[in-house]
Protein backbone atom coordinates (compact mmCIF):
# COMPACT_ATOMS: atom_id res chain seq x y z
CA UNK A 1 0.00 0.00 0.00
CA UNK A 2 1.34 3.37 -0.70
CA UNK A 3 1.85 5.19 2.27
CA UNK A 4 -0.17 8.13 0.39
CA UNK A 5 -3.26 6.57 0.28
CA UNK A 6 -3.59 5.50 3.94
CA UNK A 7 -5.92 8.35 5.72
CA UNK A 8 -8.13 8.90 8.30
CA UNK A 9 -7.42 5.65 10.09
CA UNK A 10 -8.20 4.90 13.26
CA UNK A 11 -5.84 4.50 16.51
CA UNK A 12 -5.90 0.60 16.33
CA UNK A 13 -6.01 0.51 12.55
CA UNK A 14 -3.02 3.07 12.73
CA UNK A 15 -0.90 0.81 15.02
CA UNK A 16 -1.75 -2.22 12.82
CA UNK A 17 -0.29 -0.37 9.72
CA UNK A 18 2.50 0.78 11.29
CA UNK A 19 3.99 -2.79 12.72
CA UNK A 20 4.44 -0.84 16.07
CA UNK A 21 3.93 -2.55 19.28
CA UNK A 22 2.06 -0.73 22.39
CA UNK A 23 5.33 -0.21 24.22
CA UNK A 24 6.44 1.75 21.05
CA UNK A 25 3.48 3.90 21.19
CA UNK A 26 4.09 4.70 24.38
CA UNK A 27 7.59 5.37 24.66
CA UNK A 28 6.69 7.92 21.22
CA UNK A 29 4.01 9.87 23.33
CA UNK A 30 6.24 10.28 26.32
CA UNK A 31 8.59 11.87 23.84
CA UNK A 32 5.49 14.03 22.57
CA UNK A 33 4.48 15.07 26.55
CA UNK A 34 2.15 12.73 27.38
CA UNK A 35 2.06 11.08 30.50
CA UNK A 36 -0.70 8.15 29.95
CA UNK A 37 0.03 4.92 31.21
CA UNK A 38 0.87 2.08 29.08
CA UNK A 39 -2.22 0.28 29.73
CA UNK A 40 -4.40 3.16 29.16
CA UNK A 41 -2.49 3.29 26.01
CA UNK A 42 -3.48 -0.14 25.71
CA UNK A 43 -6.90 0.40 25.89
CA UNK A 44 -7.14 3.61 24.27
CA UNK A 45 -5.87 1.86 21.00
CA UNK A 46 -8.35 -1.12 21.46
CA UNK A 47 -10.68 1.24 21.70
CA UNK A 48 -11.81 -0.38 25.73
CA UNK A 49 -11.59 3.61 27.14
CA UNK A 50 -12.37 6.94 24.91
CA UNK A 51 -9.44 9.26 25.12
CA UNK A 52 -10.30 12.97 25.17
CA UNK A 53 -9.01 15.15 22.44
CA UNK A 54 -5.87 15.87 23.54
CA UNK A 55 -4.99 12.37 24.29
CA UNK A 56 -6.19 10.66 21.26
CA UNK A 57 -4.33 12.91 19.62
CA UNK A 58 -0.84 12.48 21.53
CA UNK A 59 -1.77 9.18 20.41
CA UNK A 60 -2.34 9.35 16.72
CA UNK A 61 0.90 12.26 16.55
CA UNK A 62 2.78 9.06 18.13
CA UNK A 63 1.84 6.74 15.33
CA UNK A 64 1.83 9.38 12.63
CA UNK A 65 5.29 10.38 13.67
CA UNK A 66 6.07 6.57 12.40
CA UNK A 67 4.75 6.90 9.06
CA UNK A 68 6.40 9.95 8.84
CA UNK A 69 9.58 8.69 9.23
CA UNK A 70 8.81 6.40 6.47
CA UNK A 71 7.14 8.51 3.65
CA UNK A 72 3.87 8.97 5.44
CA UNK A 73 1.98 12.01 5.75
CA UNK A 74 -0.48 11.83 9.21
CA UNK A 75 -2.57 9.00 8.34
CA UNK A 76 -4.23 8.26 11.65
CA UNK A 77 -6.88 10.73 12.18
CA UNK A 78 -7.31 13.11 14.40
CA UNK A 79 -10.16 14.71 16.92
CA UNK A 80 -10.59 18.12 16.17
CA UNK A 81 -10.55 19.48 19.96
CA UNK B 1 -43.45 4.71 13.22
CA UNK B 2 -41.59 2.00 13.81
CA UNK B 3 -37.89 2.69 15.98
CA UNK B 4 -34.74 0.97 15.81
CA UNK B 5 -33.40 0.23 19.22
CA UNK B 6 -30.71 -1.73 17.93
CA UNK B 7 -28.30 1.12 17.58
CA UNK B 8 -29.18 2.54 20.97
CA UNK B 9 -28.85 -0.88 22.47
CA UNK B 10 -25.03 -1.40 21.01
CA UNK B 11 -24.51 2.09 22.20
CA UNK B 12 -25.64 1.31 25.71
CA UNK B 13 -23.52 -1.72 25.83
CA UNK B 14 -20.43 0.01 24.49
CA UNK B 15 -20.69 2.41 27.51
CA UNK B 16 -20.90 -0.15 30.05
CA UNK B 17 -18.48 -1.97 28.72
CA UNK B 18 -16.16 1.59 28.97
CA UNK B 19 -17.40 2.01 32.59
CA UNK B 20 -16.42 -1.45 33.47
CA UNK B 21 -13.18 -1.31 31.82
CA UNK B 22 -11.89 2.16 33.66
CA UNK B 23 -12.57 0.89 36.53
CA UNK B 24 -11.18 -2.29 36.35
CA UNK B 25 -8.42 -0.66 35.09
CA UNK B 26 -8.24 2.15 37.96
CA UNK B 27 -8.34 -0.73 40.32
CA UNK B 28 -5.36 -2.00 38.72
CA UNK B 29 -3.21 0.86 39.76
CA UNK B 30 -4.26 1.16 43.50
CA UNK B 31 -1.27 0.41 45.88
CA UNK B 32 -2.90 -2.06 47.97
CA UNK B 33 -3.60 -4.30 45.27
CA UNK B 34 -1.11 -6.86 46.21
CA UNK B 35 -1.36 -6.83 49.96
CA UNK B 36 -4.99 -7.72 49.63
CA UNK B 37 -5.86 -11.43 48.76
CA UNK B 38 -9.83 -10.47 48.88
CA UNK B 39 -9.11 -7.18 46.72
CA UNK B 40 -6.77 -9.23 44.24
CA UNK B 41 -9.46 -12.16 43.77
CA UNK B 42 -12.00 -9.85 43.29
CA UNK B 43 -10.56 -8.28 40.62
CA UNK B 44 -9.59 -11.40 39.27
CA UNK B 45 -13.42 -12.12 39.41
CA UNK B 46 -14.07 -9.07 37.25
CA UNK B 47 -11.13 -9.67 34.66
CA UNK B 48 -12.96 -12.71 33.90
CA UNK B 49 -16.18 -10.81 33.79
CA UNK B 50 -14.58 -8.57 30.82
CA UNK B 51 -13.58 -11.45 29.48
CA UNK B 52 -17.31 -12.29 28.38
CA UNK B 53 -17.38 -9.27 26.25
CA UNK B 54 -14.33 -9.38 23.93
CA UNK B 55 -16.68 -10.78 20.95
CA UNK B 56 -20.75 -10.28 21.03
CA UNK B 57 -21.13 -13.98 21.67
CA UNK B 58 -18.58 -14.95 23.96
CA UNK B 59 -19.75 -17.33 26.44
CA UNK B 60 -16.95 -18.25 29.08
CA UNK B 61 -13.48 -17.29 30.32
CA UNK B 62 -11.35 -18.81 32.67
CA UNK B 63 -7.50 -19.53 34.31
CA UNK B 64 -5.85 -22.62 34.29
CA UNK B 65 -2.79 -23.93 36.06
CA UNK B 66 -0.41 -26.70 35.50
CA UNK B 67 -0.21 -28.49 39.12
CA UNK B 68 2.47 -31.05 38.50
CA UNK B 69 1.49 -33.13 35.48
CA UNK B 70 -2.44 -32.37 36.15
CA UNK B 71 -4.41 -29.27 35.54
CA UNK B 72 -6.68 -27.05 37.78
CA UNK B 73 -9.04 -24.04 37.58
CA UNK B 74 -8.36 -21.52 40.02
CA UNK B 75 -11.00 -18.96 38.96
CA UNK B 76 -14.04 -19.10 36.22
CA UNK B 77 -16.90 -16.66 34.78
CA UNK B 78 -19.18 -19.57 35.24
CA UNK B 79 -19.71 -23.50 35.11
CA UNK B 80 -20.00 -23.66 31.44
CA UNK B 81 -15.86 -22.46 31.43
CA UNK B 82 -15.19 -24.85 33.85
CA UNK B 83 -17.06 -27.58 32.05
CA UNK B 84 -14.53 -26.84 28.78
CA UNK B 85 -11.70 -26.78 31.19
CA UNK B 86 -12.46 -30.30 32.87
CA UNK B 87 -12.85 -31.42 28.84
CA UNK B 88 -9.41 -30.46 28.37
CA UNK B 89 -8.10 -31.97 31.65
CA UNK B 90 -9.96 -35.03 31.56
CA UNK B 91 -8.10 -35.50 27.79
CA UNK B 92 -4.88 -34.31 28.82
CA UNK B 93 -4.97 -32.27 25.81
CA UNK B 94 -6.74 -29.42 24.19
CA UNK B 95 -6.32 -25.12 23.70
CA UNK B 96 -5.37 -24.62 27.49
CA UNK B 97 -3.43 -27.64 28.35
CA UNK B 98 -0.92 -26.93 25.29
CA UNK B 99 -0.61 -23.49 26.19
CA UNK B 100 0.42 -24.41 29.78
CA UNK B 101 2.41 -26.90 28.20
CA UNK B 102 4.54 -24.93 25.80
CA UNK B 103 3.80 -21.15 26.67
CA UNK B 104 2.33 -20.31 23.34
CA UNK B 105 -1.09 -19.48 22.13
CA UNK B 106 -3.64 -21.40 21.16
CA UNK B 107 -6.60 -20.64 19.66
CA UNK B 108 -9.16 -22.94 17.58
CA UNK B 109 -12.39 -23.08 15.71
CA UNK B 110 -14.08 -26.04 16.23
CA UNK B 111 -16.27 -27.48 13.15
CA UNK B 112 -16.18 -30.80 14.36
CA UNK B 113 -15.34 -33.56 16.80
CA UNK B 114 -12.78 -34.64 14.33
CA UNK B 115 -11.10 -32.02 14.71
CA UNK B 116 -7.59 -31.22 16.49
CA UNK B 117 -7.87 -31.90 20.39
CA UNK B 118 -11.15 -34.05 19.54
CA UNK B 119 -12.06 -35.17 22.69
CA UNK B 120 -12.24 -31.01 23.80
CA UNK B 121 -13.99 -30.51 20.67
CA UNK B 122 -16.69 -32.89 21.04
CA UNK B 123 -17.98 -31.85 24.17
CA UNK B 124 -17.54 -28.13 23.44
CA UNK B 125 -19.56 -29.26 20.12
CA UNK B 126 -22.02 -30.51 22.79
CA UNK B 127 -22.29 -27.34 25.04
CA UNK B 128 -22.11 -25.35 21.95
CA UNK B 129 -19.08 -23.71 21.66
CA UNK B 130 -16.89 -23.34 18.62
CA UNK B 131 -14.37 -21.25 19.51
CA UNK B 132 -11.63 -21.25 21.54
CA UNK B 133 -8.21 -19.36 22.47
CA UNK B 134 -5.93 -19.65 25.58
CA UNK B 135 -3.13 -17.67 25.80
CA UNK B 136 -0.07 -18.52 28.10
CA UNK B 137 0.04 -16.08 31.54
CA UNK B 138 3.53 -14.59 31.79
CA UNK B 139 5.42 -14.02 35.18
CA UNK B 140 3.36 -16.50 37.41
CA UNK B 141 4.89 -18.72 39.38
CA UNK B 142 3.19 -21.65 37.43
CA UNK B 143 2.30 -22.95 33.88
CA UNK B 144 -0.85 -20.84 33.29
CA UNK B 145 -3.04 -19.82 30.98
CA UNK B 146 -6.08 -17.72 30.59
CA UNK B 147 -9.07 -19.55 28.27
CA UNK B 148 -11.78 -17.82 26.36
CA UNK B 149 -14.85 -19.86 24.84
CA UNK B 150 -17.46 -18.52 22.42
CA UNK B 151 -20.46 -19.52 20.06
CA UNK B 152 -19.12 -18.56 16.74
CA UNK B 153 -17.08 -20.09 14.59
CA UNK B 154 -13.69 -18.02 14.36
CA UNK B 155 -14.86 -15.56 17.28
CA UNK B 156 -11.02 -14.70 17.81
CA UNK B 157 -9.56 -14.46 14.66
CA UNK B 158 -9.81 -10.57 14.46
CA UNK B 159 -6.59 -8.82 15.57
CA UNK B 160 -8.70 -6.49 17.72
CA UNK B 161 -9.94 -9.25 19.78
CA UNK B 162 -6.54 -11.24 20.09
CA UNK B 163 -5.06 -7.88 21.14
CA UNK B 164 -7.97 -6.84 23.71
CA UNK B 165 -7.35 -10.94 25.12
CA UNK B 166 -3.48 -10.14 25.52
CA UNK B 167 -4.11 -7.15 27.27
CA UNK B 168 -6.40 -9.16 29.65
CA UNK B 169 -4.14 -11.95 30.21
CA UNK B 170 -1.65 -9.49 31.29
CA UNK B 171 -3.65 -8.05 33.70
CA UNK B 172 -5.04 -11.21 34.79
CA UNK B 173 -0.97 -12.49 35.49
CA UNK B 174 -0.69 -9.80 37.36
CA UNK B 175 -3.61 -10.18 39.67
CA UNK B 176 -2.70 -14.44 40.82
CA UNK B 177 -1.52 -14.94 43.75
CA UNK B 178 2.55 -15.07 44.25
CA UNK B 179 2.64 -13.36 41.04
CA UNK B 180 5.64 -11.64 39.39
CA UNK B 181 3.90 -10.37 36.57
CA UNK B 182 4.23 -6.27 35.68
CA UNK B 183 2.13 -4.28 34.33
CA UNK B 184 5.09 -1.99 33.49
CA UNK B 185 6.43 -0.96 29.99
CA UNK B 186 9.82 -3.35 29.93
CA UNK B 187 11.36 -0.87 28.09
CA UNK B 188 12.98 2.26 29.55
CA UNK B 189 12.80 6.10 28.87
CA UNK B 190 15.91 6.56 26.80
CA UNK B 191 17.94 9.93 26.64
CA UNK B 192 16.14 10.17 23.12
CA UNK B 193 12.95 10.25 24.49
CA UNK B 194 14.17 12.27 27.20
CA UNK B 195 15.43 14.46 24.29
CA UNK B 196 12.22 15.16 22.87
CA UNK B 197 9.80 15.24 25.58
CA UNK B 198 11.91 18.18 26.51
CA UNK B 199 12.46 19.93 23.10
CA UNK B 200 8.30 19.74 22.86
CA UNK B 201 7.66 21.28 26.49
CA UNK B 202 10.06 23.83 25.39
CA UNK B 203 8.21 24.96 22.95
CA UNK B 204 4.69 24.76 24.33
CA UNK B 205 6.34 27.22 27.11
CA UNK B 206 7.40 29.40 24.11
CA UNK B 207 3.55 29.26 22.61
CA UNK B 208 1.50 28.77 26.19
CA UNK B 209 3.99 32.47 27.08
CA UNK B 210 3.31 34.59 23.68
CA UNK B 211 -0.05 33.69 22.92
CA UNK B 212 -3.93 32.98 24.99
CA UNK B 213 -3.34 29.29 24.98
CA UNK B 214 -2.46 26.25 27.44
CA UNK B 215 -0.22 23.47 26.83
CA UNK B 216 -2.85 21.40 25.34
CA UNK B 217 -3.88 24.11 22.84
CA UNK B 218 -0.34 24.51 22.27
CA UNK B 219 0.33 21.12 21.25
CA UNK B 220 -2.97 21.41 19.14
CA UNK B 221 -1.07 24.55 17.47
CA UNK B 222 2.43 22.06 17.22
CA UNK B 223 -0.05 18.96 15.68
CA UNK B 224 -1.84 21.49 13.37
CA UNK B 225 1.77 22.65 11.68
CA UNK B 226 2.84 19.41 11.45
CA UNK B 227 0.21 18.86 9.80
CA UNK B 228 0.03 21.76 7.41
CA UNK B 229 3.83 21.52 6.69
CA UNK B 230 4.14 17.69 6.41
CA UNK B 231 6.47 17.13 8.48
CA UNK B 232 7.30 15.68 12.17
CA UNK B 233 6.18 17.62 14.90
CA UNK B 234 9.52 17.85 16.31
CA UNK B 235 10.71 19.65 13.02
CA UNK B 236 7.87 21.81 14.33
CA UNK B 237 9.08 22.38 18.20
CA UNK B 238 12.55 22.97 16.82
CA UNK B 239 11.45 25.94 14.23
CA UNK B 240 9.70 27.62 17.78
CA UNK B 241 12.58 27.09 19.24
CA UNK B 242 14.54 28.64 16.66
CA UNK B 243 12.61 31.49 16.10
CA UNK B 244 12.24 32.20 19.20
CA UNK B 245 16.02 32.32 19.58
CA UNK B 246 15.75 34.78 17.42
CA UNK B 247 12.99 36.65 18.87
CA UNK B 248 11.11 36.25 15.40
CA UNK B 249 8.25 33.39 16.49
CA UNK B 250 5.46 34.49 14.22
CA UNK B 251 1.47 32.95 15.19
Amino acid sequence: VNPDDLRDLSLFEGLDRSGMDYEQVWLAQVGLGGTTGPVEIEAYILGLLRPDAYRHNLIAQAINEHFLDGGGNHPVAYIDP
Amino acid sequence: MLVDNSSTRQWETALVSEKRWATFIAHLHSDDLHRSAGRGAGLLGEALGLGLTITPDSVGCSVTEQTGSGFVTPAASNELALQLDHAQYAAADGPCVAACRDGLTHGITIMSDEDLYSSFTAAALGLGVRSSLSLPLVGVHRPAALNLYAQSPSAFESAHSRGVAALLARCVAALLPDSDAVLEPTRQVGAEVERKHALMHRAQRVLTGRYDMDEEQAFTELVRRSRAEQCSVFAVAQEVMAATDDGGEQP
